[in-house]
């Protein structure tokens, strides 16, 4: 039988390969669920920074290594190139869910959401976070949209607004430098109630490898009412905040424009090229300025201005 | 000090509504008409329900309408029964504007300050018996009710007497001949103290509700009225440091550049963080146990860079331990001042301890994750947001942080409470 014929060991051997098992599955099983550690990718494996090339708004496709001129610190470096649409990504969602926002513009926004988790693929993974004057991470990183569809459901509108504590907490919620990941906000930039200032929310997006997209709602910020009645100047923050982390600003004249707008958005950071080197001749902590070209010079290049080495 | 008239004429609204319709049952002693039936009903401690029925009625209502009930009774029945009237209009106006019904909430914060400078029955000052001219200010309410029969209470006392007139009291000082006197009865102490806390939170709910307009007016007014009041100095120091602090708030532009775009805010700016510490130095002065004058002091160096100053204002204000928004948010300046003065680990340890003690309060929680995220320990700075993840229904802090620009809002609650026991316990009902 089977059985007599193992070795006297075969038993603890079996049991040890068991607990080994089982002890991987709960390590894996508690990483899963300690929070997110945001940060770049760095050392041997490498700096990643993620690059939009438009020619007049339009996404200039197909560009190889030969393409792009990467400047550390003063220094070339030797880049490989990836475009993000070809790799699975994580998309950290933080919508204002401020009184300003309306119940008709709440409805545009849960069915915006809707259609956005509709336009991502099962290897993708989404998290939601809002923001009135209470934050709330309604999920972090999951793969299951329908949870997400539900729990937009039950979004409210409530009190005052804290734009900048919201965009802080879903940056806390990136798990994998190694994945691409963007940090989408729909907002009309006004914040009453945050703890945090745009200084630090700025000083954030240096130190972190998401990348911004901002929906922004008019007509706040085109009439910068955001500083009446001493209001934080969130409106200027909010494009300050997504050109430092080299994202883009998505102004929308109204609420019901907001679904395009994300679909938008999310097709335009799909088109974003993955710059991967490992840095050289540029050995040391703190900020790294980094300078992108394309040799196409009619091209703009969108792009976070460096990073930070702790 | 005039009553506040144009308010009150303009108070052309609101108010008793139910003097048309039935009220609920009430206590068979106390009803002359549904109006005052309202007002016994808070006296009885139904708070919640006379003002839901006060703020329902649709309709407006004159002052002197108002006035008129209680002209009808005697003054002894009268002068409690227009106290409880005064708190119940406050905070009928309070909940008003809480619904976003902005103007007759005005309307009934008006008509509780009218109330609470009015002594039913009294002669007027300085005129002893003799009837005065009238004026805009002080003249008898106009009888726009028919007179209502008399009713008596269920021992058969008649509680309707006879008319008065109201007296409207203009200044709370002294009179020269009071003073002679050796100062004010204990009467008109009681009602110029009633009058003045009815003021003082009547410019709260303005305050809460950035009616700034009609704040300012009401503002000067006391300033005037009370230039020794702790309170109002605190509410003064608070809205000049709402308005140095929104100005003096560096963009995101400025920080990256260097380049200042609007020198001329800031410079503005730094004056009035000045103002704002001398109105709260002034108030600490008056009464050194005032923690919200340290607090915000306290607040008001840091932004100046007086970091020392700023340290002492604030230890002081948290020794001894104040109310809970105060300990709170005065823990968390102070963290920041530790901060700006290079105490990373005492920083750390102080929003440790604050995030322990009010573990679901939101601000501490984001002050804490953000510590650790400038330390390097991201990890950490993810956890320390876990409470974020309960629903804001269910958790179990309000935040003081989200009404800190709205002035002494965080003060409304505990002192309305102290309004209501005032008027519950006194006199004849």
């Amino acid at each position: 039988m089977m059985r007599d014929r193992r070795s006297p060991i075969a038993l603890p051997c079996m049991f040890l390969i068991g607990a080994f098992l089982i002890s991987a599955f709960l390590v894996n099983a508690f990483a899963a669920q300690e929070p997110a550690v945001p940060r770049f990718r760095t050392g041997v494996a490498g700096i990643s920074i993620d690059a939009l090339v438009t020619d007049r708004d339009r996404p200039v496709p197909n560009l190889t290594a030969a393409d792009f001129e990467l400047i550390d610190s003063g220094v070339p470096q030797q880049v490989e190139v990836a475009i993000v649409k070809d790799r699975p990504i994580d998309v950290i969602l933080s919508l204002d869910t401020s009184p300003s926002i309306g119940d008709a513009g709440l409805r545009h926004l849960v069915s915006a959401t809707d259609k956005l988790f509709a336009a991502l693929t099962p290897r993708d993974r989404a998290a939601l976070v809002t923001g009135s004057q209470a934050v709330v991470i309604h999920h972090g990183l999951t793969g299951d949209f329908d949870r997400l569809r539900a729990l937009t459901r039950r979004i409210g509108l409530i009190g005052r607004s804290a734009v900048i504590d919201a965009i802080y907490a879903a940056t806390t919620l990136q798990q994998s430098p190694d994945r691409p990941a963007m940090l989408l906000i729909v907002s009309d930039g006004l914040d009453n109630s945050s703890w945090l200032s745009a200084e630090d929310i700025v000083d954030v997006v240096r130190h972190n490898a998401l990348v911004p997209y901002a929906v922004a709602l008019l007509p706040h910020m085109a009439t910068g009412e955001a500083f009446r009645g001493g209001e934080a100047a969130v409106d200027l923050f909010l494009r300050e905040f997504v050109e430092t982390g080299g994202g883009q600003v998505i102004p929308a004249g109204n609420i019901a424009e907001v679904e395009r707008h994300l679909i938008a958005a999310l097709d335009n950071f799909r088109q974003r090229y993955l710059l991967t080197y490992t840095p050289r001749g540029v050995e040391r902590p703190g900020w790294h300025p980094v300078t992108i070209k394309v040799k196409n010079p009619g091209w703009r290049v969108d792009a976070r201005a460096g990073y930070v080495v702790p | 000090m005039p009553l506040p008239l144009p308010g009150l004429l303009a108070g052309v609204l609101i108010v008793i509504g139910a003097l048309a319709q039935p009220g609920p049952a009430m206590p068979p002693h106390v009803s002359v008409s549904p109006y005052l039936e309202i007002v016994q009903r808070y006296r009885s401690g139904e708070f919640e329900a006379a003002i839901g029925q006060l703020a329902a009625h649709p309709t407006g209502h004159l002052e002197e309408q108002v006035m008129s009930e209680f002209i009808a009774l005697t003054p002894i029945d009268a002068a409690p029964a227009v106290r409880a009237a005064a708190i119940l209009h406050l905070e009928t106006g309070y909940a008003l504007m809480q619904r976003a019904e902005i103007t007759r909430g005005q309307a009934h914060l008006a008509l509780a300050r009218g109330l609470a400078a009015w002594t039913p029955g009294a002669p007027a000052r300085g005129q002893r018996d003799a009837p005065r001219p009238p004026d805009r200010r002080q003249r008898p309410p106009r009888e726009v009710m028919p007179p209502q029969p008399s009713p008596r209470g269920p021992e058969g006392r008649v509680i309707i007497a006879r008319p008065s007139r109201p007296v409207i009291e203009s200044e709370i000082g002294p009179t020269p001949e009071e003073r002679s006197a050796g100062g004010r009865n204990s009467e008109e102490r009681r009602r110029a103290a009633f009058q003045r806390d009815v003021d003082i939170a009547t410019l709260w709910a303005y305050q809460t509700y950035r009616m700034t307009e009609v704040f300012s007016r009401q503002l000067g007014e006391l300033r005037m009225r009370y230039p020794r009041d702790a309170d109002v100095l605190v509410a003064l120091g608070s809205t000049v440091e709402l308005r140095a602090l929104a100005r003096g708030r560096p963009t995101a532009a400025r920080a990256r550049t260097g380049i200042d775009r609007n020198a001329r805010a800031l410079a503005s700016s730094e004056v009035l963080k000045g103002e704002a510490a001398m109105h709260f130095r002034a108030a600490l002065a008056i009464d050194s146990s005032q923690a919200e004058a340290g607090v915000r002091l306290g607040r008001v160096l840091l932004a100046q860079g007086k970091l020392k100053d700023a340290r002492a204002a604030l230890e002081d204000a948290l020794d001894p331990e104040p109310p809970m928004a105060l300990h709170y948010l005065g823990s968390l300046f102070l963290a920041q001042v530790l901060g700006a003065q290079g105490d990373a680990a005492g920083e750390l340890a102080r929003y440790q301890a604050v995030a322990a003690r009010w573990p679901e309060c939101q601000s501490a929680r984001v002050a804490l994750s953000r510590a650790l995220g400038k330390r390097g320990d991201h990890a950490a700075a993810a956890r320390a947001l876990e409470p974020l993840r309960i629903e804001h229904g269910a958790r179990a802090c309000n935040d003081p942080w989200w009404i800190y620009n709205l002035g002494q809002a965080w003060r409304w609650g505990p002192f309305v409470q102290a309004l209501r026991e005032r008027v519950t316990k006194e006199g004849p009902r």
